[in-house]
């Protein structure tokens, strides 16, 4: 679990450093959100690393190495939702201090994102769509099929996921 | 001495093509060469022992335990080499081994140091970086790493120059010396099994051809050339895989003697190749 | 260890167990190859001339069917010990066999006695 989680840093280790400088771009562009600003950023930076992540995955055939190491399946699908979490938190940090440095040099104030909605930030990833609504009946963690599953649930419903993380 | 892979009756249905009722086994200790024509079958039955996909019917048992059950203890004890990179191309081999090495409960680092170091791997480089043949033997020294029990190989040799096929040949006779260690290498580079393969086994189409030990086929089949007109002195029948051209006739026979008495000096026997033999079968297959 | 030169063919018709079995035979019968000597493992002679440890297995298990050879089960196998005697017999043997396949295959293209004679002098003559 570590190292598919691990793997999620090393990989996007460059993306880190765009990841800075488009909170700070999104700092001004968007002021005019106001108190919507931080969730804006942070809905799209963190949605931004995982689609990044995703790519990645699909590039690479990952899948296949995953599943071919004694790597059980639960852990493989619930490492990529639980990826969406931590990146979700780990830009929020992020954030935060991006906008700690610019209070400091005077500019917005820092307003803690309240509560749910916008979460319609998604995108809809067109493939492999059919899988959906057979496995909302029957979520699992175990199936083959679920690893597929979690790919595009995670792209569609991450903007969702951070909302349970600021809750 | 039980088998340390065994296939019975696996079946798989796909829309254009299906694999049907796959059985063959292996013993501890040997080299199995999977041989076929692309699209055969090859890569799916692999896929299917590495559960990468699921079997429609049929049992799959590794090491004695059944594929499904045991998964992770079994994946523990193999080592697979693929033919198309899976490893993320923007990690340096160094990173993607971290990666790696806290899965496997058996993992040795000094395996990892010796076969870096022999194979000449860059820790630092990109994987992007490494030529095909650097990112085979990259996959080679992470499946030999953590004291495998069977090698699993999807064509890892490729698109490979002779070479480094070479190379990865003498390495496997190596990793082969202490009977610990079986191998299942599919392959249509028949020319690298006539080497290695102890076992030969021969899919078509889905189906199982043949499955024995390279000894029992060349024991069996010997290449026959000859002249167009020996054909019908009921020749014919006993040929495998008949292939004619303008300027004579080449195929597989069984029955020596009695073939060498009905060509009376008049055709040349050799003895075929795993290329020979398998394109000579596929073919009688389809006459 | 023990080292013996052994070559083997991939074309011709010969199967390669066979040329191992005759090549170590001819050792013995030589007397490169002494009693209880060891012989290679299977696994290394099969590693050394690239080829299958099946093809090796048989092989000796064919040298020890003739009695050339024995295994001890974990220790490999070695020459085996056998009288002086049987060597010339063996000896004349092995050339006989020899000269039966050469019969067989001018057999089979064809040449009589008379042709054979007279290639066979060619032959011996060419070899002074």
């Amino acid at each position: 679990m570590i190292s598919l989680l691990y793997k999620e840093l090393l990989v996007q280790k460059r993306v880190l450093g765009m990841a800075f400088l488009y909170i700070f771009v999104f700092s001004f562009a968007m002021k005019n959100l106001g108190e919507q600003l931080p969730l804006a950023i942070i809905t799209a930076v963190s949605y931004m690393f995982v689609l990044y992540g995703g790519a990645w995955d699909e590039k690479a055939s990952s899948d296949r190495l995953w599943n071919s190491l004694p790597v059980p399946k639960w852990k493989i699908v619930g490492a990529k939702y639980l990826s969406v979490l931590v990146y979700v938190a780990g830009v929020a940090v992020l954030t935060w201090a991006v906008f700690a440095v610019l209070s400091m040099v005077g500019m917005g104030g820092i307003s803690t994102p309240v509560r749910l909605e916008h979460a319609a930030g998604a995108a809809i990833s067109g493939r492999r769509e059919q899988h959906l609504p057979a496995r909302l009946l029957r979520p699992g963690l175990h199936e083959i099929e679920d690893v597929q599953f979690a790919d595009d649930a995670r792209n569609l419903f991450a903007p969702l996921a951070f909302v349970g993380s600021f809750g | 001495m039980k088998p340390i892979l065994e296939l019975s009756n696996v079946s798989k249905r796909y829309p254009g093509f299906s694999l049907d009722k796959v059985s063959f086994s292996l013993e501890p200790g040997y080299i199995m060469g999977f041989i076929g024509p692309n699209g055969a079958g090859k890569t799916t039955t692999i896929k299917l022992i590495m559960n990468l996909i699921r079997r429609d019917q049929g049992e799959i048992r590794v090491f004695g335990l059944d594929s499904l059950q045991h998964e992770q203890e079994i994946k523990q004890r193999i080592g697979f080499v693929y033919d198309e990179g899976h490893f993320y191309e923007n990690l340096t081999a160094a990173e993607m081994t971290r990666l790696i090495a806290p899965i496997y409960r058996h993992w040795d680092w000094d395996f990892y140091e010796k076969y870096t170091r022999l194979f000449d791997l860059p820790a630092r480089k990109k994987l992007s970086a490494f030529s095909r043949g650097m990112k085979m033997k990259y996959a080679l020294a992470v499946a030999l790493s953590h004291r495998a029990e069977l090698l699993i190989m999807d064509e890892p040799t490729s698109g490979l120059d002779p070479v480094v096929r070479s190379e990865f040949l003498d390495i496997l006779r190596d990793v082969i010396q202490d009977e610990r260690c079986s191998v299942l290498l599919s392959s249509h580079i028949t020319s690298d099994l006539d080497q290695i393969a102890d076992y030969v086994t021969l899919i078509d189409g889905g189906r199982i051809v043949f499955s024995k030990s390279k000894e029992e086929l060349l024991e069996e089949y010997v290449l026959i050339k000859g002249e167009r007109s020996l054909l019908d002195s009921g020749l014919r029948d006993h040929i495998v895989g008949l292939k004619e051209s303008q300027f004579g006739f080449e195929g597989l026979i069984t029955a020596k003697e009695e073939v060498q008495r009905l060509a009376e000096g008049r055709a040349v026997f050799a003895r075929p190749n795993l290329e020979e033999i398998m394109l000579h079968c596929i073919r009688g297959k389809a006459q | 260890m023990v080292s013996i030169d052994i070559i083997i063919t991939n074309t011709g018709e010969v199967p390669i167990y066979q040329q191992i079995v005759e090549q170590i035979k001819g050792a013995v019968l030589r007397g490169e190859l002494r009693p209880d000597q060891p012989l290679p493992s299977i696994r290394l002679l099969a590693k050394e001339l690239e080829i299958s440890v099946i093809t090796t297995k048989r092989a000796y298990e064919e040298l020890e069917k003739e009695g050339l050879i024995y295994t001890v089960p974990g220790k490999g196998s070695f020459v085996a010990d056998f009288d002086e005697s049987r060597l010339t017999e063996s000896r004349e043997q092995l050339v006989a066999e020899k000269l039966k396949e050469v019969l067989d295959t001018a057999e089979l293209l064809g040449l009589g006695r008379a042709e054979l004679r007279k290639i066979f002098e060619r032959v011996l003559g060419d070899e002074k």
